[in-house]
């Protein structure tokens, strides 16, 4: 008589089917994941209404219709410097009220031949400021970005989405409806020496509408 | 006497029951989704016309309205040369209600929307501000805010979901009657779709 | 071998629930989950399990009345020795107390625009009874220069001997140079060059009288 083993009908490991297990996990993984992701997420992205006072900033971003965009910081000071030292000295016989204007239209005219750049150097000197920003975290750098009416929204909200990567998040924007002629027309553009709450005394360019 | 061997006591096979399940699961997953995506009901958010940035926070699909929000899109998604509409989506209090949901009744309802007329670009700011959408826009805040905000508060916000090629003109416009009650409404929230890549 | 039997059954029974259980555990993970997500806005889904604390300020809003550009810092300038000069010598004050412990030597000297520090040593040096300690001092002090911000008259005093004004220095008659911008504010630096005087023997601002 032959008699079976007793522990013939001991349980081996089924490899195969632990296998074929592990490769339906992943398999659920990759759909669940796939179907999260379409179709692409909606976010909300807060931007600061405006308020009726002067809006002082250290970026000025002045989009154009032509998709250029005007862009001035304090670099543009030295300029504006020179150019009214120039203008008092060959109209310096003009009355006081004929200088400020003529002061007003060739610093105008010098700043926008200067630093008027075409659309696709935006990334390059907003990444320049945002160096900036990150070089030093504990100061606040705060752009202001004018869009004229007649352009679409959409181009203020690529200008915010690149300035919101600022590593330490101490560049912050908000953004106002105006146009490049509006600067043209404004009443006067000066150089006022101001003292900031930190006590440093700064050369401030004032545009008064 | 024969000997009757008892049967063999029939052990589960557990991975292939895990298996079984799984791929139910997935299954069921899979046709789920994909009927949703089908689904009717407003217009599909995949494809409404938002501009890119990563904003502070998501929006999940068919999430219940936290607060006025201005629909602004074309009268013919299909045609970007139809005039622009703006809807004032409400939210409820009472039940929940999702923005679709507050859009098919915005739709419905005469009263919460208006259509641009042709050349508003042109029009000075006076004639501007006195048309029917920017009528529908400035009153949609004064009572919005006159019921719900009442103290300055950083989360008084109201939200725009805009077509990309919406004029800032009607942003401007949005923007300045909240700044009209100073720091009550000191943000507003722009809808966007988050950048490709993430 | 009643007994191996009950056992094995008991054990299959044991790997139906361990196994039922786990599957129905993630199942219903998976679908409360599901349910939780729709409607819910996603900050609201997950509560932390400590209080926030609602730092929220009213961020800077922009203006529309006008438009101010921050400009470059203005940073002051200092009117001071002028360490980078050529042929600067330092005075060492050991070696004038090692040549008299009480000397008393007043200079009268004019800065000029580039700085430079001129004195006429036989009209402008006063040392009664102190000659060598006199041209000791005043053989250093012609070395000096500052930077070019103040132009006019400045008096010395060295009175080895005091406690406390060891080093007397009257600017009074110093004035800013005519050039320079007048929103750049112009501070008074380190106004000598000498090795081995504590700075509390110094007066900075002192009178010197001749």
């Amino acid at each position: 008589m032959a008699f079976k083993p007793w522990n013939s009908n001991k349980r081996k490991m089924q490899l195969v089917s632990l296998i074929d297990m592990v490769f339906i996990l992943l398999v659920f993984f990759l759909v669940t994941i796939f179907i999260v992701r379409e179709p692409r997420e909606e976010m909300r992205l807060a931007v600061p209404t405006p308020e009726n006072k002067p809006g002082r900033a250290q970026i000025l971003i002045q989009l154009l219709p032509s998709d250029e965009f005007f862009m001035i910081d304090e670099s543009a000071m030295p300029v504006v410097e020179s150019v009214f030292r120039d203008v008092e000295n060959r109209f310096g016989y003009l009355s006081v009220q004929n200088l400020q204007q003529k002061k007003k239209e060739v610093v105008f005219r010098v700043l926008t031949e200067r630093f008027t750049y075409p659309a696709e150097q935006l990334s390059h000197k907003i990444q320049q400021l945002l160096n900036k920003a990150n070089r030093s975290p504990n100061e606040k750098y705060f752009v202001l970005i004018r869009c004229p009416d007649e352009v679409p929204y959409a181009r203020v909200i690529e200008v915010i989405e690149k300035l919101s990567q600022a590593q330490y998040n101490n560049v912050i924007y908000g953004c106002v409806g105006g146009s490049l002629e509006e600067i043209r027309n404004c009443k006067q553009i000066r150089i006022v020496t101001e003292i900031d709450e930190k006590g440093i005394k700064r050369d401030n360019l004032w545009i008064t509408f | 006497m024969p000997f009757v061997r008892k049967e063999d006591l029939k052990d589960m096979e557990l991975p292939s029951l895990i298996d079984i399940i799984f791929l139910l699961l997935i299954f069921f997953l899979v046709t789920y989704s994909f009927s949703e995506m089908g689904e009717e009901t407003g217009p599909a958010r995949s494809i409404f016309d938002l501009p890119e940035a990563l904003g502070e926070s998501p929006v999940l699909e068919e999430e219940v309205l936290r607060t006025l929000l201005f629909q602004i899109e074309h009268k013919d998604s299909k045609d970007i040369h139809s005039p622009k509409v703006v809807y004032a989506l409400w939210p409820s209090l009472s039940d929940s209600i999702t923005l679709s949901q507050a859009l098919v009744k915005a739709r419905e309802d005469s009263s919460l929307h208006a259509e641009f007329p042709d050349g508003f670009l042109q029009l000075p700011d006076e004639e501007f501000q006195s048309t029917p959408p920017c009528t529908l826009i400035a009153n949609s805040i004064a009572r919005y805010k006159a019921r719900y905000f009442h103290n300055v508060s950083v989360t008084n916000t109201i939200e725009i979901r805009a077509a990309k090629d919406t004029e800032f003109r009607i942003i401007d416009f949005i923007m300045d009657c909240c700044a009209a009650y100073q720091d009550t409404i000191p943000r507003i929230v722009f809808h966007t779709l988050a950048t490709q890549g993430d | 071998m009643n007994l191996n039997y009950a056992q094995q059954k008991k054990s299959s029974y044991l790997q139906w629930f361990i196994g039922g259980g786990v599957t129905l555990a993630i199942i219903s993970v998976l679908v409360i989950r599901t349910l939780m997500m729709q409607g819910l806005p996603y900050d609201e889904m997950f509560l932390s399990s400590y209080a926030l604390v609602d730092s929220l300020e009213i961020p800077p809003r922009p203006g529309i009345a006008g438009i101010i550009i921050t400009g470059p810092k203005i940073e002051p300038v200092y009117f001071k020795i002028d360490v980078q000069r050529a042929g600067l010598r330092k005075l060492d004050w050991d070696e004038i107390v090692a040549w008299d412990r009480t000397a008393d030597v007043k200079i009268r000297a004019t800065i000029t625009d580039d700085g430079s520090l001129v004195f006429d040593e036989v009209t402008d040096v006063y040392c009664p009874g102190h000659t060598s300690a006199g041209r000791i001092i005043a053989s250093v002090v012609k070395t000096w220069a500052y930077t070019p911000y103040k132009t006019g008259t400045i008096r010395f005093w060295f009175n080895v001997a005091s406690t406390g004004q060891k080093l007397t220095i009257d600017v009074r008659g110093l004035k800013r140079k005519p050039g320079i911008p007048g929103k750049i504010d112009v501070f008074n630096g380190l106004l000598y060059y000498i090795d081995g005087l504590s700075r509390r023997d110094v007066n900075s601002n002192g009178i010197v009288r001749f």
